[in-house]
């Protein structure tokens, strides 16, 4: 005998829920009411039968009353559902409270406001880097996008489709696997962009030196000699690769030729905090370290190394295989051609014009062109005229 | 008063295969605690068994070691001993007579000693049990040798399965039930994969047309999590292929990998702690033969490392559920 679980008489009607039978199971089927309804039944008086998994049950009224079902026999119901009520009189009315839907998910889901679009048409628009809510699009059954409405507005609305996102499985998630030349100082600064760069990954480094050979710089392993480069490149073990040799112009330029004759393609490596200004254009194998400013207009070659704190102002034109030291400032207008070697913190006049091969040392404030293979240094301690004399 | 169920529920296949074993080979066993009718066991599955056959339907001493070690000797001796522990948590006390003799005797005798041990037990939270009558501890097993782990879904029938090892298993077998799946009506219809040695890998697909988006794999209970999120997944157009292995050692590597292969986006469920778990096992698995085809990492989803709470809500937290799977699919897929 089992006493169900009652709530305290509300306006002298005691409703009667499904009681727990066992612990096991949440759900039972209603098998029968033993009296009629409108029945006065006393407290403790056999109302209902009840199945469980394993047994039938008999339910005792929990109070005097007149019995209402408010569920019918053969029906499966829940641990704690209302399923009847006792009233003091005949006549008084019964509201049941509210109970949850038949049926209903017993979980909430984590999806979106219901009836606006499937959470595959928002799956696919994020794919193809669309907001989903952004979009005017009429759904064909006039109420929620589905995944057929989505393909439909792409197709019209010409949307490229992203690219198959490379296997992540060769451990670099579809970023660019990125191969530097050279492991010495300026390779390290590569290195240190590349730990901000999201799109890209260093995967090893090629050096001349043996000593180097099977050591890691900044955590990327140091594959070999520069000759290298052919062979990963059939293995398909990078993408790209870019110079990092800081000082020798010349031999940054036959590298790269050399490099780029075997079909190695080569990339910009930009640091984050760089700023590349409105139409200034960057040719490949350029390494633009922090703080560096490529200013509007400005236009750029291959295979430079542009050192922190570099400013190119607008409209000037920049060759290939340049070095620039730190804080080499150039005005506005200024043409440099290739292989140009700059120190640390030259300043040049604006519209000047700089020929190929030359050398600025540091400290340079350049106020007139200089044709090329030119070695420019400043005059240290030049002392101009001493008070007194 | 006890009926025999109308439904076919989970609980409901066990008990009836039980009682068809019973009555057709004289050498089936059940022992175990507390078996005797009317109590019929903690969980019922043996309800009326003893009361028809009292001979051979046994309650024993509360002594996980001897139910297990008795249950041995039975299946080397010839018999098809059925033993069943009241909760899967307590299989730490019979680990010994499971890993070092049960799983042993064919492999270390010349003579190829058979050994047709079933252990039945109950695992899985969900019902505010608490840390040591919550857990789901096959994963102790994993990795034995020759020590088979059955563990039926809600998308097999427990019974046929549990017929089909009596009558032909060579190896133990530690048969696991989830304490939630007993009440449930069983679907065992639709698509299966072979699975291994007859215990069948099921497919469940909740489109029609077209492709799947997803791959589900899990085993035994995460079954009841999956199940309601189907039509619900249908309704957001995410097409979900859901594969549910019963072999869960040794593992049907050759259904896996079919159903990932089909969608290349895979997400292991289990119930079991995450670290060094069943999901770890088969993502390697697959991720092993189908390298390059994958879109994304085989994603896991598993129970927190921690106790599993008795408090309901703190329980929820803990294990997986039907929201954090959901959750877990849409990230997989975006």
């Amino acid at each position: 005998m089992l006493r169900p679980n009652t709530q305290p008489p509300d306006h002298m009607t005691t409703f009667i829920h499904a009681p727990l039978i066992n612990v096991n199971d949440d759900d039972m089927t209603l098998i029968e009411w033993t009296k009629p309804a409108g029945t006065r039944v006393r407290k403790g008086e056999v109302i209902a039968v009840i199945e469980t998994t394993k047994s039938t049950a008999d339910l005792e009224a929990g109070a005097d009353g007149f019995l209402t079902p408010l569920a019918e026999p053969g029906e499966t119901i829940r641990v704690g559902q209302v399923i009847g009520a006792l009233t003091e009189n005949l006549s008084d009315p019964v509201t049941p409270p509210p109970q949850p839907e038949k049926g209903a998910t017993h979980f909430q889901s984590a999806s979106h406001l219901p009836n606006r679009w499937t959470k595959k048409a928002e799956i696919l628009a994020k794919r193809h880097g669309l907001d989903i809510a952004a979009l005017e699009i009429s759904p064909a059954d006039g109420e929620t996008i589905g995944e057929g409405d989505l393909l439909g507005y792409l197709e019209s609305a010409r949307v490229t489709p992203p690219d198959e996102p490379r296997s992540p499985l060769d451990n670099t998630g579809g970023r660019e696997r990125v191969l530097i030349i050279g492991a010495g100082g300026a390779g390290v600064q590569i290195l240190d962009v590349l730990t901000r760069i999201p799109f890209q990954v260093a995967v090893g480094v090629l050096d001349d030196n043996p000593a180097l050979h099977g050591k890691t710089v900044l955590g990327a392993p140091v594959l070999g000699g520069i000759d290298q480069a052919a062979r990963l490149l059939a293995e398909e073990a990078f993408d790209a690769a870019i110079i990092s040799i800081g000082t020798r112009t010349a031999l940054r330029a036959e590298i790269f030729e050399r490099l780029r004759a075997a079909g190695v393609p080569f990339t910009n490596v930009i640091d984050p905090r760089a700023a590349i200004l409105t139409g200034a254009v960057l040719g490949v194998g350029n390494a633009v370290m922090p703080f560096v400013q490529i200013a509007a207009a400005a236009q750029v070659g291959d295979n430079n190394f542009f050192s922190a704190f570099v400013d190119i102002e607008h409209h000037n034109v920049v060759g290939s295989h340049c070095t620039f030291g730190p804080g080499v400032m150039t005005s506005g207008g200024v043409r440099i051609g290739s292989r140009v070697k700059f120190g640390a913190g030259v300043f040049v006049e604006p519209l000047l014009s700089i020929g190929d091969e030359c050398v600025v040392a540091s400290g340079v404030a350049l106020t007139r062109s200089v044709p090329a293979r030119s070695v420019v240094k400043a005059k240290a301690n030049f002392v101009v005229r001493t008070a007194g004399e | 008063m006890l009926r025999p169920n109308i439904m076919t529920t989970y609980l409901a296949s066990l008990n009836t295969a039980l009682r068809n074993l019973l009555a057709t080979d004289d050498r089936v066993h059940l022992w175990g605690e507390d078996l005797l009718d009317p109590y019929g066991g903690a969980f019922k599955v043996t309800a009326g068994l003893q009361a028809a056959y009292p001979e051979r339907v046994r309650t024993t001493p509360i002594s996980e070691a001897a139910i297990v070690g008795l249950g041995n000797g039975m299946a080397l001796r010839g018999y098809r001993p059925i033993v069943e522990l009241m909760f899967g948590d307590f299989v730490t006390l019979a680990a010994d007579q499971l890993i070092n003799y049960a799983a042993k005797f064919g492999a270390m005798y010349h003579d190829g000693a058979s050994n047709p041990l079933i252990v039945r037990t109950p695992m899985g939270g969900g019902r505010g049990y608490g840390p040591t009558h919550s857990q789901s501890l096959e994963k102790l097993f994993f990795g034995i040798p020759h020590l088979r782990i059955i563990a039926p879904s809600l998308y097999h029938d427990p019974g046929a399965i549990l017929t089909h090892l009596v009558q032909t298993t060579r190896d133990p077998v530690l048969f696991v039930e989830h304490k939630l799946l007993y009440p449930k009506t069983i679907q065992p219809e639709g698509d299966s994969l072979p699975g291994l040695e007859g215990v069948p890998t099921r497919l469940i697909r909740n489109y029609k047309t077209g492709k799947p988006d997803v791959t589900l794999i899990a085993y035994g209970g995460a079954s009841l999590w999956i199940e309601p999120l189907l039509p619900r997944l249908a309704a957001e157009e995410i097409r979900v292929l859901a594969c549910f292995p019963a072999s869960v050692q040794p593992l049907p590597l050759d259904d896996l990998v079919q159903a990932a292969a089909e969608t290349g986006l895979v997400l292991i469920v289990e119930e079991g702690t995450r670290a060094h778990g069943w999901g770890a096992e088969a993502a390697a698995g697959i991720t092993e033969i189908l390298w390059g085809r994958l879109k994304a990492p085989v994603a896991r989803l598993a129970a927190a490392d921690t106790i599993i709470p008795s408090a309901k809500p703190l329980e929820t937290e803990v294990l997986p559920s039907p929201e954090r799977i959901e959750q877990a699919i849409y990230d997989l897929l975006s």
